[in-house]
């Protein structure tokens, strides 16, 4: 049993740190709270279930068109509309609450009521020493999520697009004297966290139904880890994506799903009242 | 004095027009007079809410708590006046609410004062979320997931007849009660001081001033007003649950304050008159209403920041320009 409640708290935790490593880059580097990144979850999802189910593409190839198209739609937000109110905290804020809102809306009339759901290729149980009994599908979920995240590192850590987003998180200005086209590294940056959240999107609709909105959830959840790491500290949000894993995993199953919840926002609560920089902040 | 007398010459110029209005309905159309009153008190509770939000917004943090002291409000009311019959009169009860919310907001306030910006905004709306699960989970005294039923009206009300016609007056007499408050502090020296807070609160503090002083008590203030509307509006609403004030309750106040614009404060009531009217037009629209409400948002935030109070201006700029190319093409 204990085992069985930690497995699934470290595939819960792999998902969580998808949503909220790309909400986390969004805040680090343009600093600006995204409200429409469930949203983004859930366009993710119903890509994934149009291009599987009614398309007939294989899962991993729809994956696939996932990580292509969700750039451009992310940059194709930050330009029209994020971009010319960065300046104005409140204006960014309100205006990701204003896209979250007119997405769902939408997405309500397109994609209908009814509840989807993807099947994953892989199928069967799997048993794990120590006597926990997984589903397959549950078990590749996490790890495709934890090689997204390192090849997430990679990119960020490794390549001339990651010196260039942490330059701009660093210092806009320092970025732009050095030959960093500011505005085109935040919408790199935007794009990047939100074809991560829409990744995460795709393989949680092989696991549980999806419709419309499904996004709020992770998204509170993301939030949540998010400020437990320390709002813009991505290796920070990976820890706490797993704490918060194991917190759903254990409080969920032993004291219910109201405790949970209650548990997360209260940490939320502590941790800014006395550490806003979060659990791996400097000061 | 004459001048510093004439805009509350106005507001209670409109405060008679509006208290003439049932008399009037009822004589011209009686079977509509229900649904207008039903309408005008949202609206009237919404314009102190939009209100107390500008107070605070003028220290310059954003709450979006607010929902969650309207739920603090209600249910004190409602657990004190119909749960277990603790108090016998419903006024007394509203004064419980407020002063329950008051209370959570003090603690709340002393201990998150030091917090800017979006984590301020973050650490209340976590707090309104916090409260769900709490009213959820527990019967007693929450009454779990069905919340509370059968909160009386306060007593005294039906002197005018019908109930919503007594809610009505009530409601009239909370939004310009709360309209004169907030209207005397934003002039008065502690309004004046959150107003230079908000604008730079280390000058203030160079000025020998304690900030966090000031910023808590416009909080708990705000937050005291906003816990009797959530006591009237409760027992207009004869029940409370744990859906009946939830995050977009918050996320409308803040929109009041968004579409009637900040500057002024006139533009919170602007907006809580629109939004509120249009939030009772579209409520049969189902999700259509959402995409509404998004384009609403991004239309106020690209197109027009300074809120619905600052079209005149934005309008005349326009128009003034247009006439001077006009002049110049003459010329």
């Amino acid at each position: 049993m204990f085992m069985q409640m930690a497995v699934t708290g470290l595939v819960l935790g792999s998902i969580y740190m998808l949503v909220a490593s790309g909400l986390t880059l969004i805040y680090g580097i343009m600093h600006q709270v995204n409200m429409a990144h469930g949203v983004f979850f859930m366009l993710g999802a119903m890509a994934t279930y149009y291009a599987t189910e009614v398309l007939g593409l294989p899962y991993f190839a729809a994956l696939f068109a996932v990580v292509l198209v969700f750039p451009i739609i992310g940059a194709a937000f930050e330009r029209g509309i994020f971009r010319n109110i960065r300046h104005i905290w409140l204006a960014g804020y309100m205006a990701t609450v204003g896209v979250w809102m007119l997405m769902e809306g939408l997405g309500w009339q397109v994609f209908g009521t009814e509840q989807k759901a993807v099947s994953f290729p892989i199928t069967g149980l799997i048993k794990l020493p120590g006597g926990a009994v997984l589903p397959a599908n549950k078990l590749w979920v996490g790890l495709i999520a934890i090689a997204i995240m390192a090849g997430v590192y990679l990119l960020v850590g490794r390549t001339s697009l990651g010196r260039q987003l942490r330059a701009v998180e660093q210092s806009p200005r320092a970025a732009e004297l050095m030959g960093i086209n500011a505005d085109r590294a935040m919408a790199k940056g935007f794009a990047l966290g939100v074809t991560l959240a829409a990744l995460a999107g795709g393989l949680v609709s092989t696991l549980y139904s999806v419709d419309p909105s499904c996004g709020s959830t992770p998204m509170l959840k993301a939030f949540i880890i998010i400020i437990l790491g320390g709002l813009g500290n991505v290796t920070g949000s990976v820890i706490a994506a797993y704490i918060l894993g194991f917190i759903d995993s254990f409080g969920g199953s032993l004291l219910g799903y109201h405790a949970g919840h209650f548990m997360g926002f209260g940490l939320v609560i502590l941790i800014l009242i006395f550490k806003p920089s979060g659990i791996m902040g400097d000061e | 004095m004459n001048s510093k007398m004439a805009p509350y010459l106005k507001a209670l110029a409109v405060m008679v027009a509006l208290a003439l209005l049932p008399p009037l309905v009822k004589f011209i159309a009686p079977d509509k007079w229900e649904l207008t009153a039903h309408i005008c008190i949202k609206i009237l509770l919404n314009v102190g809410f939009g209100l107390c939000l500008w107070m605070m917004l003028q220290a310059g943090e954003l709450s979006l708590g607010q929902g969650g002291f309207i739920t603090i409000g209600g249910y004190t009311t409602g657990i004190l006046v119909a749960k277990y019959n603790l108090i016998s009169v419903v006024w007394l009860g509203y004064l419980a609410g407020a002063l329950a919310a008051a209370a959570i907001a003090l603690l709340l306030g002393y201990l998150i004062v030091h917090l800017k910006r979006i984590f301020f905004l973050l650490v209340t709306w976590s707090f309104a979320e916090m409260l769900h699960p709490v009213v959820t989970s527990f019967e007693h005294p929450f009454g779990g997931s069905m919340g509370i039923i059968n909160i009386p009206p306060p007593e005294g009300l039906t002197i005018f007849g019908e109930t919503w016609t007594g809610y009505y007056y009530l409601a009239l007499v909370y939004g310009f009660a709360v309209l004169w408050i907030v209207w005397r502090i934003a002039g008065s020296k502690v309004g004046l001081i959150t107003k230079s807070i908000g604008q730079n609160d280390t000058l203030v503090t160079f000025c020998g001033l304690y900030v966090r002083k000031y910023k808590v008590m416009i909080f708990v203030l705000g937050c005291f007003i906003t816990g009797i509307g959530g006591g009237i509006m409760t027992s207009y609403l004869t029940a409370i649950s744990p859906e009946t004030f939830t995050f977009f309750t918050s996320l409308d106040i803040i929109m009041f304050n968004l579409i009637g614009g900040m500057g002024t404060i006139t533009g919170p009531i602007v907006g809580a008159v629109i939004l509120s009217g249009l939030n009772e037009y579209l409520f049969a629209a189902g999700y259509w209403r959402m995409v509404v409400y998004g384009l609403i948002i991004i239309f106020f935030i690209t197109l027009l920041p300074g809120g619905m109070i600052s079209l005149p201006a934005v309008l005349r700029k326009r128009f003034a320009r247009k006439t001077k190319k006009q002049e110049v093409g003459l010329g």
